[in-house]
């Protein structure tokens, strides 16, 4: 197959959706235009940016998809075990009103996950972020942690949104005025970050037995990440936490050189399904396009340039299906502007109309 | 490479000099030029000098990887990155303020002027007040003097400027000093770098 004459970003898409229908997800096609009902319900899911609508000929008020994620799940029969895999854009107005359209390539892994499912899920989205081929580092963290030392300081719901805040950014002096000598264990924990043997025997120390199943998880899943080989850019943060109201356990991130934002976002999402009413489990991720558009910028320049002035269309057809059957990428011009780049330059000859 | 983002003015020479102290000086910064990019000494450090409400911006967007912001912009602007440590300097509160006797008329909206319009938000959101927003860039103090608003939300440092003008404090909102603020990326993958800087700065 071509598969390099196609754009980087098209590769990078092409062999992660070939990864995961290897470990078994199906391709699952989402709809683009959806009931606003689920998402209306579900607003927060979002975030900051807000759902781009529409209404229908019926009067209906509709989304331009705004998740995948929140989509699959929605439309789930109840209690139904399932691997799925996706490529679909998905559509936002961030806080500037800007309209957005952002493409996601991920994974679901939906419905009752053992220790295995989730280092199948965890290991593919290593995987994932080694097929971008750059300098990475992926975060792991676990929020059952963070919520059972959380618990522990009894913060009215502002202060413990607002202690969410900072431990999200890693702001832990705003944390210590906060929560005081009550939260001194919680501090010492959202401050553990670094490489994982060290980290987990470092968060024991200080947790005890009072986060033991959610450790237990870790550890399982960090040991079988060692031992198939892929943990050496794996580091764990137990600062990495997200929405409560959808998100659990396991939290990971994939972050790479010279990109400003995260590029890959993943997680155990059990409590939106449990509050859509669909089972009790998944987990997935994502890699967010837009995130990485940094490494992608368009690659000019072609192998071959054929400049035909007079010369026939099947003489020219005949030099050009050369080219490409050589494997180049050809480009044709009557004339030449000077503009176009290419490796090698071809003139045709009216003469070769013989 | 580390590269920081230093916010321009008073707050900016001042952090400058914090960075020199802990081993990170940078001969052209102090020289009289239009330079825009500066290199430490040794190569590993270089400065950009920006507008204070852009700090946050070049580092979330990784045109820096740490940089020097106050929290006032950043309770204002919520940026997305780590911010990992409190510099102690540059200390003011945002807090709301009116001409001296002023009363409240609770049955209509209250006008506010000020440069922070989230923070004026999020504050009388908090508090059930329906507030008429007057975004402004300067001298805000001017709103309530010339009748244009009530009150206004601004930060306060000594509060020389509101007493010469008879006017006052009459609720603090949030304290504000410098923070030394990182990209996310730049932290997870040169988290020890990073982290070598904060120690450093804290221990001054």
């Amino acid at each position: 197959m071509d598969y390099m004459v196609l754009d980087k970003d098209d590769r990078l898409r092409f062999s992660a959706l070939a990864l995961f229908k290897k470990y078994g997800y199906d391709r699952y096609r989402t709809a683009k235009f959806e009931s606003y009902e689920v998402y209306r319900r579900n607003k927060d899911y979002i975030g900051d940016e807000s759902i781009v609508t529409f209404t229908s000929a019926e009067g209906k008020l509709m989304a331009l998809r705004p998740d995948v994620t929140l989509g699959i799940v929605n439309n789930l029969t109840e209690g139904v075990r399932k691997k799925l895999c996706y490529d679909e854009n998905v559509f936002r107005r961030d806080k500037r009103g800007e309209y957005r359209e952002i493409r996601q390539t991920g994974v679901e892994n939906i419905g009752a996950l053992d220790a295995y499912a989730e280092y199948e899920t965890v290991s593919l989205a290593v995987m994932t972020m080694e097929l971008i081929g750059e300098e990475y580092v992926l975060t792991v963290g676990h929020m059952d942690v963070v919520e059972a030392l959380l618990n522990e300081v009894e913060l009215c719901e502002a202060d413990r949104a607002k202690a969410l805040e900072y431990i999200v950014a890693k702001a832990t002096h705003e944390l210590k005025k906060l929560v005081g000598e009550k939260g001194e264990t919680l501090i010492e924990l959202v401050s553990i970050e670094g490489e994982w043997q060290t980290a987990l025997e470092k968060a024991k120390k200080i947790i005890g037995k009072k986060a033991d199943k959610a450790m237990t998880e870790l550890t399982s899943l960090m040991t079988a990440l060692e031992k198939s080989g892929l943990a050496s850019r794996v580091k764990l943060d137990f600062s990495l936490i997200s929405d409560y109201r959808y998100y659990n356990g396991i939290v990971f991130r994939g972050f790479v050189r010279t990109l400003p934002y995260a590029v890959l976002l993943g997680g155990r999402y059990d409590n939106m399904m449990k509050r859509l009413g669909k089972g009790d489990s998944a987990l997935g991720f994502a890699l967010d396009f837009d995130a990485l558009a940094g490494l992608y910028e368009k690659e000019t320049g072609y192998d071959a340039l054929v400049i035909y002035g007079n010369a026939s269309a099947e003489t020219v057809a005949k030099k050009v299906d050369e080219l490409v059957k050589q494997g180049k990428r050809v480009y044709t011009a009557q004339s030449y502007d000077g503009k176009i780049k290419a490796n090698e330059k071809i003139i045709l000859s009216e003469a070769q109309n013989d | 490479m580390i590269r920081v983002a230093l916010p321009k003015g008073r707050m900016g020479d001042k952090v400058y000099a914090m960075f020199e102290k802990i081993g990170y000086p940078c001969r052209e910064i102090k020289e009289d030029n239009r330079k825009l990019v500066f290199y430490s000494d040794d190569g590993k450090v270089s400065y950009i000098l920006v507008k204070p409400s852009d700090v946050a911006i070049y580092v979330e967007r990784g045109a820096a990887d740490v940089g020097v912001v106050g929290k006032d912009v950043m309770l204002e602007t919520s940026p997305d990155v780590y911010e990992i440590l409190d510099l102690g300097i540059g200390k003011c509160n945002i807090a709301v303020a009116s001409k001296n006797g002023f009363v409240e008329d609770e049955t209509r909206p209250l006008k506010v002027a000020t440069k922070y319009p989230s923070v004026a938000k999020r504050y009388y959101g908090g508090i059930g007040r329906q507030i008429d927003i007057i975004e402004l860039h300067g001298s805000i103090e001017l709103a309530p003097l010339t009748g244009m608003s009530d009150v206004i939300v601004d930060i306060v440092e000594t509060g020389t400027t509101l007493r010469e003008n008879d006017m006052s404090v009459t609720t603090v909102i949030a304290s504000s000093s410098a923070r030394l603020i990182a990209n996310k990326s730049a932290y997870n993958l040169d988290s020890n770098e990073i982290k070598e800087i904060a120690r450093k700065l804290e221990a001054l």
